[in-house]
């Protein structure tokens, strides 16, 4: 017992390279900030946000913050509207490092907690990732802190890995234990995997008239079933990362998790589904939201490696461009 | 200065307050007491994943009737309200700290009883819509109605009442509504429910026909 919470201890104090976090970083606090935005352009902020008594249409709650601040009112929500915007936007370039993120988390959670009935998972999922970017102060490089203390954008400052791997493991608690909640008959074989077909009809969420749908049912059922299987089966992933880490044990489907890169599929699909939603679905940044959450699944060398190669491709496509170029203008 | 038992504690602090965050993340992931909501057990849509079930079970030799299927699942509900409450109490303050928090099934159980939100104004004597969603034609607050949160509050009528709502949000658009269409003398905000037709209808060209359940009239100078 006392050597495994030894090995727990250090699990969870290992240290990592902090390109994962802080890429993950930029995508939350671009996406926390269009989230912002978005409700100034579409006109809904006092609509939505503002109390009853003080103008507003909704009775609305508030949490510690808003009520330290004197309630819902048209002054306050600006203020919060205002404050998470800017905050956002700071967290996204990476200045002010952990008290820059909490301020961000802070701000958001209590803007966008004011009226639960207009509020959604998309907004717990960013604020769920601010507190993981708390956690392994997510600003540590691709950041204007690390250009600050070391003159350079990236860095190799190491950041604790829990908090990636705290963002995979939120990730897949999120998918799977909504897969789990799916009791509905519609998304199982009961109820002939018909579930997308009837969310597609529902007036709420569709960006457009989805009538058609009926003509392609089959194509919505298969969606369905993949939809359905992939939620449920996110908790495989746990395995599949438990046997990644335990390669020395025995057992066939360890040998398999640790031949097959399991990460591929998964996320494939998870691509699909997001992009399907964005098209179809109008369910505000939670696609987006989600889709941040996947860089926690490459680890830094992973992710500095990618990038490397991008950069190496384009770079040497637009070397030859130039060279091009020049030899056409000596000719 | 930090001390060196201090120094010494930190690692194994680190490592419980990892633990606590995972099992406040598990625990505020599972579905809370919205799922004992009353109107939402008698609200159609249910009614409908209670059926389908009842009519699987039967096909599999048990004699059952939504009804029983109802009255078992509402128990087991009950039951587990009743343990994730104690589970969850530690982590009751957690996510106001740190937002880490996730209750959103995902349409667990698609609505196939939806509502629409319509607006009309009357000019002339004759009622004239001025907003029905997703329409080019009646579009009169269509950027804030289209936005995803008020999307949200709307998709909500379906499910479920709570409190105030529908009134606040009809007071509102009517009393908009009669400041926009300066010859309008009423306005009604109303909810107009019908059941989705299945794919074989709809493609056969059919069109739902519902009802409305929900309606608000609002006379030019009368208080919203």
């Amino acid at each position: 017992m006392r050597r495994r919470w030894q090995a727990f201890v250090r699990f969870a104090g290992e240290r990592e390279a902090g390109w994962s976090l802080g890429a993950m970083r930029i995508a939350i606090g671009l996406i926390a900030c269009f989230s912002v935005l978005e409700n100034v352009l579409y006109g809904v902020v006092e609509l939505v946000w503002v109390e009853a008594d003080a103008g507003g249409v909704f009775d609305v709650g508030g949490n510690w913050l808003v009520q330290l601040m004197g309630g819902a009112t048209p002054t306050v929500v600006w203020a919060l509207v205002v404050g998470s915007f800017l905050a956002s936007a700071t967290l996204a370039v990476g200045f002010g490092g952990r008290v820059t993120t909490f301020l961000t988390l802070q701000l958001y959670q209590a803007l966008t907690t004011l009226n639960s009935s207009a509020g959604g998972g998309y907004d717990a999922l960013l604020t769920n990732a601010m507190w993981l970017l708390f956690i392994g102060n997510g600003s540590a490089t691709l950041s204007l802190d690390s250009r600050l203390k070391s003159g350079k954008w990236a860095s190799d400052a190491g950041v604790p890995a829990i908090a990636r791997r705290l963002a995979i493991f939120q990730i897949l608690i999120v998918y799977g234990t909504t897969g789990l909640q799916k009791l509905s008959p519609v998304w199982t074989p009961a109820g002939g995997y018909s579930a997308l077909y009837w969310v597609f009809q529902e007036p709420t969420w569709r960006r457009f008239d989805m009538r058609w749908t009926a003509h392609v049912y089959p194509l919505t059922q298969i969606a369905t079933a993949i939809t359905w299987h992939w939620e449920t089966g996110a908790f495989l992933m746990f395995l599949f990362y438990w046997y990644r880490a335990t390669p020395e044990r025995k057992g066939w489907l360890r040998r398999q998790a640790n031949r097959f890169d399991l990460r591929i599929p998964f996320l494939a699909i998870g691509l699909m589904l997001h992009l399907g939603i964005l098209l179809l679905i109008a369910v505000g940044p939670f696609s987006y939201a989600s889709l941040a959450y996947y860089v926690a699944f490459l680890r830094p060398q992973e992710l500095e490696k990618l990038w490397l190669d991008v950069r190496r491709r384009f770079g040497s496509r637009s070397r030859a461009a130039d060279e091009t170029a020049t030899a056409a203008s000596d000719a | 200065m930090i001390s060196e038992r201090a120094r010494k504690l930190w690692p194994h602090a680190r490592a419980v307050l990892v633990i606590v965050h995972v099992l406040a993340v598990i625990t505020l992931a599972l579905p809370g007491e919205g799922i004992l909501n009353k109107s939402r057990w008698q609200s159609g849509n249910v009614k409908s994943d209670f059926a389908g079930w009842a009519k699987t079970l039967r096909s599999l030799g048990v004699d059952t009737t939504p009804e029983r299927v109802a009255e078992r699942a509402h128990g087991v509900a009950e039951g587990y309200i009743e343990a994730r409450d104690v589970f969850a109490a530690p982590f009751d303050h957690y996510p106001q700290v740190t937002g880490a928090r996730q209750g959103w099934a995902m349409f667990a159980s698609p609505q196939r009883h939806p509502v629409e939100l319509h607006v009309d104004v009357l000019v002339a004597g004759t009622w004239q819509p001025i907003f029905r969603p997703r329409s080019r034609r009646y579009d009169w607050m269509y950027t804030q109605l289209d936005h995803h949160r008020l999307r949200k509050l709307v998709g909500r009528f379906a499910r479920e009442q709570r409190r105030g709502i529908f009134p606040r949000l009809s007071g509102y658009l009517a009393t908009r509504a009669l400041h926009d269409f300066p010859d309008a003398t009423r306005a009604r905000v109303r909810l107009y429910r019908y059941d989705t037709l299945s794919p074989e209808r709809v493609a056969a060209g059919e069109t739902p026909v519902g009802r409305y359940t929900e309606s608000r009239d609002l006379a030019r100078g009368d208080a919203p």
